[in-house]
């Protein structure tokens, strides 16, 4: 359970050096609106791409999120915005992503778009993805491999902070908190 | 520490009630079950589906307390199409999900099928999975042949043990 990685050079940024981000994202949220990631600029983010079919990961991934969430004072958590970003968006209509991310909290927003929107959102924060054991007889059901880390933005629009693959509720909460709680 | 042991001794004694440690051998007496118990399986639990999800995987230990190493050879369950054994092979971060011929019960041992490894694999769900249900699911082992087991839904974003101690206390 404690197992803590980080992949990419991403990584090394760490929270003393908030990494400025190279592209960006255009997407269409729950609600159907048009968003990208300039106009969440000025409030924090925290930011995971899934898909809404992962049996285990993704579960995994937002069930800690979603704890971490709840381990936020009320003033902190008005200051961040968490977003589940699909990563297969063939399969993840609007309807279907906000039912996904209201199961696991209300704060939740779950953006998808055309493929091609979501890979460059993928690309802006170096997630891998690529279908994986496509059944032959019926080509809508697959896998999708990827990457698992969470992403927590600043409201400059940087990188502070990448949690690999299931990190410890208390210490997503204690980092959050850190800068949350700054004025 | 005393709590959590007796917590455990608790739920364990629950399973047995519940048919999740099956005599597989040979016929025995019910008194004399938890001894000779060759294969048990504790605490299964599966996740609740999201609306139109047709995957979903379920979660237990098993343990082995025969004298000859055994292999999970297989499950079947009527709620999915295809049931499967899967894990989960983290590659530089990269979590891929893949299917497993067997999964290795070593003699003595105790084996987690935990959320991010190795866990049943259900393909193409008739119904979604909701919180508080049960169904069966049938383990097959190559030399402790098939077991039932009841398989309990918990939260979507359960993670399994660790919920039920409280980690979850909102801090406001
Ligand atoms: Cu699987």
């Amino acid at each position: 359970m404690a197992c803590f990685t980080v992949n990419s050079a991403m990584a090394n940024a760490g929270s003393k050096h908030p990494m400025p981000i190279k592209g960006g994202f255009s997407l269409v949220d729950e609600t159907g609106k048009n968003v990208t990631l300039k106009g969440y600029r000025g409030q924090y983010l925290l930011i995971y791409f899934g898909y809404t079919y992962c049996p285990d990961i993704c579960p995994t991934s937002l069930g800690i999120i979603s704890q971490a969430l709840d381990g936020l004072t009320k003033k902190s958590l008005d200051k961040l915005l968490p977003l589940f970003i699909s990563i297969d968006p063939e399969r993840d209509t609007v309807e279907y992503i906000k039912e996904y991310t209201d199961m696991f909290h209300p704060r939740l927003v779950g953006l998808t778009g055309t493929v091609a929107q979501a890979s460059r959102a993928a690309k802006t924060f170096g997630v891998y993805f690529a279908k994986a054991e496509i059944n032959p007889e019926d080509s809508t059901d697959y896998s999708v491999d990827h990457s698992s880390n969470t992403f927590f933005i600043d409201p400059k629009g940087r990188i502070i902070e990448i949690f690999g693959h299931a990190p410890q509720v208390e210490n997503v909460i204690k980092i959050l908190e850190q800068h949350l709680s700054k004025q | 520490m005393k709590k959590i042991q007796l917590f455990s001794t608790l739920a364990f004694v629950a399973i047995l009630g519940l048919s999740g440690c099956q005599s597989t051998g040979h016929k025995m007496a019910d008194s004399e079950m938890s001894h000779t118990q060759k294969i048990m399986v504790q605490k299964p639990w599966a996740r609740a589906s999201a609306g139109m999800a047709k995957a979903g995987a379920a979660f237990m230990t098993i343990s082995n307390h025969s004298m000859h190493d055994d292999k999970l050879i297989g499950a079947s369950a009527n709620i999915s199409e295809h049931t499967e054994l899967h894990t989960h092979l983290m590659d530089n971060g990269v979590m891929r999900m893949r299917q497993v011929e067997h999964i290795d019960i070593p003699k003595g041992e105790l084996v987690a099928l935990k959320p991010g490894g190795l866990h049943i694999m259900f393909i193409n769900l008739k119904n979604s999975l909701n919180k508080g249900d049960k169904f069966p699911v049938t383990l097959e082992f190559q030399k402790a042949g098939k077991v039932e087991i009841q398989v309990e839904v918990y939260a979507a974003g359960a993670m399994g043990g660790k919920h039920s101690m409280g980690s979850t206390h909102k801090m406001h």
